[in-house]
């Protein structure tokens, strides 16, 4: 892995001295259990703070549409900046989404692409600790994982045990669209998927209400899911719009129930299964399972997976006569 | 003032007869971690928690909270009604950030009767801490693990015993009334102490700059676009944070009816500061994050002689890109420090 990182540092430190790039979005580390921030290099030397790890969980490319929007202040001398990113096989797709959506020139961007392993869930080691909170993490190789607890204990465990769900069922480790490749292309796992969606849907319809009910409380409304979503760039969420007012402010069942409705049924036919919005939600929300449900919807009922080719639409942006129209009448 | 000790097998039992004459809140832990709940059951309290994952300000200052209700243009004010409740096993962070949260909603002439009347029916049993998060920096910013202020009865975990020490007359009475353990003896005042010395001692010191008159001056350097170059502008710091105290006022209405209600908000929204007119005069989250930084440690303490901020950790846990207060603490104060421009 550290091979990797070297090779990472050293490329963006070329690809900035020799004028290919203004800016590069990559990872670095942060003083915080498997934790990294995002790390937007200017120059050469903050190159060497770059890293690459199963705890770069963020989707690197919600960071572009803003990217690209010119500042309110500055009409007339500014040129869109050339932006380098770092794109495991997840962001590489999200990447595709944002340039057939226009919200990111192609031309402005040099993606190197990386293979990925999976990265780590927080909220899932978290819960290995609890009540006790996680005081440092060792990667001891070989796949396992040293986590040591506020209240003195340490356990090893296999770094799978940590992974995303998400990670454990890709099929796109590797970057699908890039400039350069580093390192070595990941296999992808070849395992079932949607298995989340399938175990929701043998339960009864008031154990699945009650579930959703109860998962759905904890929400906060810090709107970490959405910033962290590269597919969320509208100028006016649904959630704040005025008028008309969509959905009122509070924390009530029926507001958050409508703000992850709605969230969810934005991501039909776009959703890559990243996981940033897992990662990010402070409350440990399981939000993959609404975003899963759409995608099994939409590949089921139209096929073809999103993200995976610039020159593809992606399925809800295209009709064909034979398309199924059951969900309208049988939901 | 009473300074008990109890044996932590009669702690049960000192919850239930809490629970039995009060509303109780406490820890409990389910599949997110630790927080706050109100206890039916005390056998669901956890004494072993770390912290919990959001802070102890909605117990008094509520996400969402009904202000007065109208029908037909006649309006009814909805003053909570709230029983008295004990605050059992908070962190000595959490119980300083009442403290805090009282300067701005009871202080300077103001009385905020919602904030009020659920505030003062709380007495507050803090929880010292044996052992620091990874996160924690309260020894930086004025607090430290065995820090009373905010409780009104500090407990201490002994291992076989809870210290149980009478902050204020209200602590004390409730100490009195619940008559329970033995009155503790100098050596375990002594070992609590330590405790606290000890824990304070792991935490790593963060470098937080507190002249104001130079901090003033912060707003101009070039360092905020940097620091929040990875800032997505979502609220997981100000929500989870035991401070941040800014809230938005929403009519709700149907056909001549409705309410009016008070839910928190963000400096990291753009909505924030959207005018009307469609300017917004912080358009980037550059600006928004250095009012968050600044709100803190400048204009808090020119407003309120102390900065809002109980090192508690928690804005740097829950960051869904890794930004970290203690690393902007330090550059600013590196920076205020060396740049001749500055103050």
């Amino acid at each position: 892995m550290s091979e990797v990182q070297d090779r990472l540092r050293q490329r963006v430190a070329e690809l900035l001295d020799g004028g290919t790039i203004d800016l590069f979005i990559g990872y670095a580390s942060a003083d915080a259990p498997l934790k990294t921030a995002v790390h937007v290099v200017r120059s050469s030397a903050d190159a060497e703070a770059l890293v690459w790890d199963a705890r770069c969980t963020s989707n690197l490319a919600a960071l572009l549409p803003d990217l690209f929007k010119r500042p309110q202040d500055q009409r007339d001398e500014w040129a869109a900046p050339r932006v380098g990113i770092l794109a495991k096989g997840c962001v590489s797709r999200s990447i595709v989404g944002l340039i057939k959506a226009h919200q990111v020139p192609r031309e402005a961007l040099h993606i190197v692409g990386v293979g990925c392993s999976g990265v780590v869930d927080r909220h899932r080691a978290a819960r290995l600790v609890a009540p006790a909170q996680l005081s440092k993490v060792e990667f001891l190789g070989d796949g396992r994982v040293r986590l040591h607890a506020t209240d003195g204990s340490e356990q090893d465990v296999d770094l799978a045990e940590l992974l995303l769900e998400g990670c454990l069922e890709c099929r796109h480790p590797n970057a699908v669209l890039s400039d350069e490749s580093i390192g070595e292309p990941t296999t992808a796992a070849d395992g079932s998927r949607f298995a989340n969606v399938k175990s929701f849907a043998s339960r009864t319809i008031d154990e699945r209400w009650e579930a959703f009910r109860q998962e759905i409380s904890r929400c906060i409304r810090c709107y970490a899911c959405r910033e962290a979503c590269p597919n969320c760039y509208c100028t006016e969420c649904f959630a704040e719009e005025t008028s008309p007012r969509w959905i009122g402010v509070t924390t009530e069942p029926s507001d958050l129930m409508l703000f992850h409705l709605g969230r969810a049924f934005h991501q039909a036919g776009r959703c890559v299964d990243c996981g940033a919005c897992v990662s990010a939600c402070p409350q440990g929300i399981d939000l993959r399972l609404l975003t899963q449900k759409v995608n099994e919807d939409v590949e089921s009922l139209f096929g073809g997976e999103v993200g995976v080719s610039v020159d593809r639409l992606e399925p809800l942006l295209q009709f064909e006569m034979a398309d199924d129209e059951g969900f309208m009448t049988e939901p | 003032m009473n300074v008990r000790m109890l044996d932590k097998l009669d702690l049960p039992s000192l919850l239930e007869r809490l629970a039995e004459t009060r509303r109780l809140i406490a820890p409990v832990v389910d599949r997110t971690g630790a927080r706050f709940a109100p206890i039916e059951d005390v056998a669901s309290v956890r004494w072993d928690y770390r912290n919990t994952s959001l802070s102890a300000k909605g117990i008094v200052f509520p996400q969402t909270e009904p202000l007065l209700a109208f029908r037909n243009g006649e309006a009814e004010e909805r003053i909570p009604e709230t029983p008295s409740t004990v605050l059992f096993g908070v962190r000595p962070c959490d119980a300083r950030s009442l403290t805090l949260l009282d300067a701005v909603f009871r202080g300077n002439g103001i009385d905020d009767p919602y904030y009020a009347a659920r505030r003062g029916a709380i007495t507050v049993v803090a929880l010292a801490c044996n052992e620091p998060g990874p996160t924690c920096f309260c020894t930086s910013v004025g607090g430290s693990p065995g820090d009373e202020s905010g409780a009104d009865v500090l407990a201490t975990d002994l291992g076989g015993g809870v210290l149980l020490r009478a902050v204020t007359d209200r602590g004390d009475a409730l100490l009195c009334d619940l008559d329970v353990g033995r009155p503790a003896e100098d050596g375990e005042i002594e070992a609590a102490r330590e405790n606290a010395a000890q824990a304070a001692a792991r935490m790593a010191p963060v470098q937080v700059p507190t002249d104001s008159s130079r901090l003033l001056n912060a707003f101009g350097l070039n360092l905020w676009s940097d620091v929040a170059a990875g800032c997505i502008g979502c609220g997981a710091c100000t929500y989870s944070c035991p401070t941040c105290h800014c809230f938005d006022i929403t009519d709700e209405q149907k056909r001549g009816t409705g309410r009016r209600v008070r839910s928190w908000d963000t400096c990291a929204f753009p909505l924030f500061t959207l005018h009307g007119s469609g300017h917004n005069p912080r358009p980037a989250a550059d600006a928004r994050l250095r009012q968050r930084v600044l709100h803190k440690f400048s204009y808090c303490p020119e407003n309120f002689g102390q900065a809002f901020c109980v090192g508690c950790g928690r804005c740097v846990d829950h960051c869904p890109t890794g930004i970290d207060i203690r690393r902007i603490l330090a550059r600013l104060d590196e920076v205020l420090a060396t740049d001749s421009e500055v103050g």
